[in-house]
């Protein structure tokens, strides 16, 4: 174990603790400031006189789905790459999310979520998935976070999969940042701009090994990129841990649209020599159209598009590339057409430039998503997807999933 | 480590840029709803400068985020919030995202406007969502009531005293202001009660139950909603027992917000007779509607004129 390992295992491990602390003491109410008819509708709050001291929100998201497809159960497991995603015929509980989260105090607010998932084989895996302090105090439109936390590298990855807009995650972000999306433990700082519109900045360190970093050092129980063995890398020095920044702007454009427009890049050390590195670069737009006065957020229309490039630096060796390089893309439109329903279509291809391409994870691949969503309330939601799948490798696929959330615990804030 | 040194001097370079407090500036006021901005204008005049995030006409309930309400309240000074969980879908991430310490929970900066308002509408026994969106501390729709308003006026210029010193006496000569002229508007010669008092006990419906403060100041009573629950849309087999009831009860009169689908509102009112008043209940939400005395003016106006014309029709 090197020292970061172990600084970030203890960071970890203080994080759950305080978290547990939080919901455990009996806590001296503030002196009141203000009105004290504050509400709370959480579980593990205390009523202290006229007031709720609210100190822990939990709340359990179950994310379920079942389907099939025209290929066999283990070319499916291969084409749906996140580990999050159905993966097989039959059920699949994809997801059971146990967040927690809270104030600590007037510094810092800590955030936790477990997941809980059942894979293709029927064995129970258990995941942190994320568990991190932010700072509540930091001036100048600073904000730190620490702990474990996905890598803030374009939309999609910082999102749990109970708020996809599909029931899988797009095929180049299986690729270039791995089926659990890339995250790890370290720190990162953000800065709101005092610019007229919305601007952040962002930079931050983070361990570059794990199952979760798989363009990096990963870990020497997956396969290696590209077909190059691990090289056993430890990370020794500074210069070994991931890199990331991003850069995002948000624009209301009319009353009735925003954009959000953002690059983003990460660099670090790969497994592939103890000399080599990876660098990728992403860049994304969300635009959204809703009506001033619309009920309950219908009806609206939302685009989402990505791009993300991977150069892999690998050893040289003859007639081999010097870098590989994987790219790839997704566009997605969603039209809420009727309160309650949203009607879904997602384009995303990847493939690489140089290199062995007769791998699953190197191969040209397209794949259409059609899908149409009912959300009975915020808290639930039934979807039905069909995917056209068509890769080199692996060869065409239709597959048709259907899948079920229900949310029991503290209400979910909507971000954009 | 030369990669580290860089990263970190541009991330502490921003703290350089750090704005200086403004001392004879304005206060800063956000609020969530363009009533309690229009509220907080009456008390705050000159020595403040208001903007409302949630706009007029819109569901306060239901508002997703947008880039531009993070920066409305980077600079505030002060948060006023309707409270009683209204906010609860997207308060928390836009006073964080703000990235403002001010306006946090606990902070002076940060008001919740309900503060010693009498909740209505609380469930009775513990209720859980199966019962549909509850707000469980009561129904958060408070200032439709006069009265109510009267009182976010105090609640607000105490906040605004407190914050402000040197303004302490302008912030009450308007409340007391604001607050006469609400109540003459109440209960003057032709005014608010006296306007709605031939119509006192009459049956309404609601499209949701989001007028109980109204109703029960002007003596208007609900047999009930629309919805089947809150948060849940009606459907055929709902409405016909909506239509049974509404016709037993003698229904007059069915109040629905803009940013619900009246039809099936007007399903019922075409077998009942009843008839719909499809109105906003916040500032703004009609043209013309700048101030909250406008505003229940509005409401009370079309009121009236709906069940003066429906008492015609009998």
């Amino acid at each position: 174990m090197t020292v970061s390992d172990i600084f970030a295992s203890s960071l970890t491990v203080v994080v759950i603790t305080l978290c547990l602390a939080v919901s455990a003491t009996t806590a001296e109410p503030a002196e009141p400031t203000t009105n004290t008819t504050t509400f709370s509708g959480d579980v593990a709050s205390r009523q202290l006189g006229p007031t709720t001291l609210r100190l822990i929100d939990v709340s359990l998201d179950a994310l379920i789905a079942a389907g099939g497809s025209t290929v066999d159960p283990d070319v499916v497991s291969e084409l749906q790459g996140g580990a999050h995603d159905p993966n097989r015929i039959g059920f699949s509980i994809q997801n059971i999310e146990l967040a927690l989260a809270g104030a600590v105090d007037p510094y810092f607010r800590a955030d936790a979520s477990i997941i809980f998932q059942i894979d293709a084989e029927g064995e129970t895996v258990v995941e942190l998935e994320e568990a991190y302090l932010t700072s509540l105090a930091m001036p100048g439109g600073l904000e730190l976070k620490a702990g474990q936390f996905f890598t803030e590298f374009g939309r999609h990855n910082v999102q749990h999969p109970h708020r996809w807009a599909f029931v899988d995650q797009p095929v180049v972000a299986s690729r270039l940042l791995g089926g659990d999306g890339l995250r790890s433990q370290g720190a990162r700082l953000s800065w709101l701009a005092t610019v007229p519109w919305y601007m952040e900045l962002i930079g931050g360190l983070q361990n570059a090994n794990g199952e979760t970093v798989v363009s990096f050092l990963s870990t020497d129980e997956l396969d290696g990129v590209g077909g190059y063995a691990h090289s056993g890398r430890e990370t020794g020095q500074l210069r070994d841990l991931l890199f990331n920044s991003r850069w995002l702007n948000g624009f209301d454009v009319l009353d009735t649209v925003s954009i959000n427009l953002g690059a983003s890049a990460a660099a670090g050390p790969n497994a592939a020599s103890s000399e080599t590195h990876t660098w990728l670069m992403g860049a994304d737009l969300f635009l959204k159209w809703q009506p001033t006065v619309n009920e309950r957020g219908w009806p609206f229309v939302s685009l989402q598009a990505e791009f993300m490039h991977r150069w892999y630096d690998v050893p040289a060796i003859p007639a081999g590339p010097d870098i590989l390089r994987d790219y790839g893309w997704y566009a997605q439109a969603l039209w809420g057409f009727a309160p309650t329903w949203v009607a879904g279509m997602r384009y995303g291809s990847a493939d690489s430039g140089n290199g062995d391409r007769s791998l699953a994870l190197r191969d040209q691949r397209h794949r259409l998503s059609s899908s149409v969503t009912w959300y009975g309330t915020e808290y639930t939601k039934v979807r039905l997807q069909h995917n056209f799948d068509d890769s080199e490798v692996l060869g065409r696929a239709n597959s048709v999933w259907v899948q079920l959330e229900g949310t029991i615990g503290a209400h979910a804030g909507h971000s954009f | 480590m030369k990669r580290v040194v860089v990263a970190l001097t541009a991330a502490a370079s921003p703290l350089l840029c750090v704005p200086n407090a403004a001392t004879a500036a304005p206060l800063a006021v956000v609020t969530s709803t363009p009533d309690l901005a229009a509220i907080a204008h009456a008390v705050g005049g000159d020595r403040i400068t208001v903007e409302s995030i949630a706009g007029g006409g819109q569901d306060p309930h239901y508002l997703s985020a947008r880039p531009s309400y993070m920066i409305r309240t980077r600079r505030a000074d002060l948060w006023i919030r309707v409270g009683m969980g209204l906010e609860a879908g997207w308060e928390e991430l836009l006073i964080q995202g703000s990235r403002n310490p001010r306006i946090r929970p606990g902070q002076p900066g940060h008001l919740d406007a309900s503060s010693g308002i009498l909740p209505l509408d609380i469930p009775a026994t513990g209720t859980d969502r199966s019962a549909g969106d509850v707000h469980a501390a009561g129904n958060p729709h408070y200032w439709l009531d006069p009265l109510n308003g009267i009182h976010v006026a105090h609640t607000i210029g105490e906040r605004l005293a407190r914050l402000d010193p040197a303004g302490s006496d302008y912030y009450r000569a308007r409340v007391r202001a604001f607050a006469d002229t609400i109540e003459s508007a109440l209960n003057g010669a032709d005014g608010w009660q006296a306007r709605l008092a031939p119509f006192r006990g009459a049956r309404v419906l609601t499209f949701h139950r989001s007028w109980s403060y109204f109703l029960k100041r002007f003596g208007l009573v609900s047999v009930g909603e629309l919805e089947p629950k809150p948060g849940i849309r009606p459907g055929p087999g709902h409405l016909a027992d909506v239509i049974d009831t509404a016709t037993q009860q003698d229904v007059r009169l069915i109040l629905i917000e803009p940013f619900y689908d009246r039809k099936g509102a007007d399903l019922v009112a075409s077998r009942t007779g009843a008839v719909v008043v499809q109105i906003a209940n916040t500032v703004g939400g009609d043209d013309g509607i700048r101030t909250y005395p406008q505003l229940i003016d509005r409401i009370v106006g079309a009121v009236q004129n709906a069940l003066a014309t429906d008492q015609a029709h009998d």
